[in-house]
């Protein structure tokens, strides 16, 4: 096996090992249906294999893995022309109808129920707001964010207190910064 | 079930939901790059074969036109422009077949959308999509299509204009289903390129206003 194709493999094997679950958690925000979304979590993991023949160690692997990962998504998203579906900006999301509601039975809510109102929400938002969404929830710094958008750090830190707002407002979150979440550094 | 998941905590919920073990071996994913080279290279080598196929059919109209279609009885103007029509006909079925080779020819290397930023591969994914909505009628050749259609048919309907009602009878459902088709096509467009360049210019301003 030549030397590229082996350092591309184990690139993979390494990239999957490390984000597998964070990928498929990718792949539910931006799909909904277990079927499809089974093509796209393939689709990511081709693309991700294949663009480590290219991969010049210039960002780390975890920018590398979730910026080809959203890419891949994001294509998925227009080439099913969702943008038609009236997705709307972080600063919008109040527009959102059909929201599950958070008054009923707020106590009692399982942990599937949150998840759908969470995951609802995630996919009402636009491709770029989503990328920011997820990745504030997999818990990444501002710095590493703004590295996978290219949006600025300080941009990023202004999205992110948007987020949590939102957040707290629809689940209740507790204190900013108390679970390890996001440092806009 | 009652929340013990932090429920209060998306952080916490989104990063416990269940995930699926996913991975694809080496050999797996190399095999259906391979798959998808060869599926792709079919479909290149079957429209080329359709336009090389069309190409010689039109072309043998244009080449043999005096004998096969002598039975048209048209005046010398109609003549020239039917068989130049044919002509128009042969060099977009050939135009067809590269532009399919052009599009679909697979390339190994990773696509450079895949390593741009997400900001970057968004604005260029939604920019790509217009310019090519916007020009596909000259991309597609569909113009060269069509005059080709045009310059074929309209000797015949000349000849026949004698004929009015006939000519209404034959040509009339064809030409309503055409403008039909054109009309939900021309709508469809202008509503998807609309829907793109909002969205082009809602990411421009924020570019512009955060300096990215």
């Amino acid at each position: 096996m030549p030397k590229q194709d082996a350092s591309q493999d184990s690139l993979y094997e390494r990239a999957a090992e490390t984000y597998g679950s964070a990928l498929d958690r990718l792949a539910r925000a931006y799909e909904l249906d277990p079927e499809v979304r089974r093509d796209l979590l393939q689709e990511i993991h081709f693309h991700l294999w294949r663009s480590f023949s290219s991969f010049d160690q210039r960002c780390s692997l975890r920018t590398w893995v979730y910026r080809v990962a959203h890419n891949v998504a994001t294509g998925h998203v227009i080439r099913q022309r969702r943008l038609r579906e009236r997705l709307v900006n972080l600063e919008d999301v109040e527009m959102i109808e059909n929201l599950p509601d958070k008054a009923q039975n707020e106590l009692a809510i399982s942990q599937s129920q949150a998840l759908e109102r969470l995951s609802t929400l995630i996919q009402r938002l636009k491709p770029l707001d989503r990328q920011i969404i997820v990745s504030y929830l997999e818990g990444m710094p501002a710095a590493t964010i703004s590295e996978i958008t290219g949006l600025s750090p300080a941009n990023i830190a202004m999205k992110i207190h948007r987020i949590k707002k939102i957040l707290k407002r629809w689940f209740g979150e507790q204190g900013d910064g108390e679970h390890g979440g996001v440092h806009a550094d | 079930m009652p929340t013990e998941f932090h429920n209060n905590d998306p952080q916490n919920l989104w990063q416990s939901q269940p995930t699926e073990a996913f991975k694809m071996s080496a050999d797996t994913l190399r095999l259906k790059a391979q798959r998808m080279e060869k599926k792709a290279r079919l479909a290149v080598v079957w429209a080329a074969a359709i336009g090389i196929v069309l190409f010689l059919w039109f072309g043998w109209g244009f080449l043999r036109f005096a004998e096969t279609f002598q039975s048209f009885r048209l005046g010398p103007v109609g003549f020239w422009t039917m068989r130049l029509g044919f002509g128009v006909l042969g060099l977009w079925a050939l135009y067809s077949g590269y532009k399919a080779y052009r599009i679909l020819w697979p390339t190994s290397a990773a696509s450079d959308t895949d390593l741009k930023t997400t900001l970057q591969a968004y604005r260029q994914e939604l920019e790509k999509r217009r310019d090519y909505s916007q020009n596909i009628w000259l991309r597609s050749g569909l113009i060269v299509c069509f005059l080709g259609i045009a310059m074929v048919v309209t000797p015949v309907m000349a000849r026949d204009i004698r004929q009015p009602l006939q000519l209404l009878l034959n040509v009339g459902p064809i030409f309503a289903l055409f403008i039909l088709w054109l009309a939900i096509f021309l709508l469809q467009r202008k509503r998807r390129q609309r829907k793109l360049q909002q969205e082009i210019d809602q990411l421009r301003e924020f570019q512009k206003e955060y300096r990215v």
